[in-house]
């Protein structure tokens, strides 16, 4: 075969070029979903550190309320017909307790909700269920801490 | 052409000094841009480590207290008057100090330096100093510092004690922002 029959200037095959584009989108989208979900997850662990920290600043205020108005106080501020009552822990100062009422916003530095739920197990024993909740991508997650209130 | 034209050996033909070029301007452009996505990632997620730390150091420092003082304390010196006390924390405002005496009647206190450091006092420590760090700005594995501009440590009324501080990591090099944890808790003397 005469060499003067190799062209001079070959192009790439279809099958080539398809092949690369293959494997070059599948590194794309590998990479680009590691580096959103890596970010995600850190993200939300960030926003897990400020919310716990914020849960247990409530946690430990209710702690607080019950050494300082006693066990029947506490236990007062949910309604006598009612089992369980939700308060809004909103503002970053924790003084007063709030009316009955679940919040209607997250705007605890603009970005958390806080909640309590007093629940009345017994007589003797309330259960306070701290919720702190935020939004990531129009996800909502929370974080739950539980502490018991007993008479004693 | 024949079939087997186009699989000849290509001898001698090689990439064009453009072809080159381009390859090499693209590489160029997307490799700093693909490092920088990795180095924020890595940055945020030593954020998260640093403020994972700045939590846990100032978690123990709450741990700490509470438990001290909820638990054991029976009087409150709340201008540390009392002489080891005094002497312990010696030059430190009164709104960044505050002493008690345990059921052994033990002198103990805390005060925040202006340095940022957080200290209990207690005359049960080494005569020499009667002080410890809770939270040092000298510590080697990760200093961690108060703001003393908006700490403050007060006696509201004569069974309940209120601590504001914010514990703060500021790293050593300047392109990294400084992490900070608020801490405020009250605290009621059960005894």
């Amino acid at each position: 075969m005469p060499t003067t029959l190799v062209r001079k200037h070959t192009g790439f095959t279809l099958i080539e070029v398809v092949v690369f584009l293959v494997v070059f989108s599948v590194a794309l989208i590998t990479i680009v979903s590691t580096v959103t979900y890596s970010s995600v997850l850190i993200e939300d662990s960030k926003h897990k550190v400020i919310g716990t920290r914020f849960g247990e600043e409530l946690l430990e205020w209710v702690k607080f309320q019950k050494d300082l108005l006693g066990y029947e106080a506490v236990r007062a501020k949910v309604p006598t017909l009612s089992n369980a009552a939700t308060f809004c822990f909103n503002t970053l100062n924790l003084q007063t307790w709030p009316s009955v009422g679940a919040c209607s916003g997250y705007n605890l530095k603009n970005f958390y909700k806080r909640e309590l739920t007093l629940t009345k197990v017994s007589a003797d024993e309330l259960v306070a269920t701290i919720v702190l909740s935020w939004r990531i991508l129009d996800k909502v997650k929370t974080h739950t801490l539980i502490v018991y209130v007993n008479k004693l | 052409m024949s079939i087997s034209s186009s699989r000849l050996p290509k001898a001698g033909r090689g990439f064009t000094f453009i072809e080159m070029l381009i390859v090499v301007m693209i590489v160029a452009i997307s490799m700093p841009a693909f490092f920088t996505i990795v180095f924020s990632l890595v940055r945020e997620q030593y954020l998260v480590n640093r403020l994972q730390r700045v939590k846990e150091s100032g978690d123990f420092s709450e741990r700490k207290i509470l438990e001290l003082v909820r638990n054991r304390t029976i009087k409150t010196d709340a201008t540390c008057a009392n002489s080891i006390m005094a002497g312990a924390s010696a030059g430190i405002p009164a709104a960044r100090k505050i002493c008690f005496v345990d059921s052994s009647k033990v002198p103990f206190g805390f005060y925040i330096d202006d340095t940022g450091r957080l200290a209990s006092m207690s005359a049960n420590l080494a005569a020499q100093s009667y002080v410890e760090y809770l939270l040092n700005t000298e510590d080697s594995d990760f200093p961690v510092a108060i703001d003393p501009t908006t700490a403050a440590i007060s006696l509201v009324s004569e069974k309940i004690v209120k601590f504001v501080y914010t514990v703060k990591h500021q790293p050593t090099v300047g392109y990294l922002t400084p992490v900070a944890i608020d801490y405020q808790y009250y605290i009621y003397l059960r005894r």
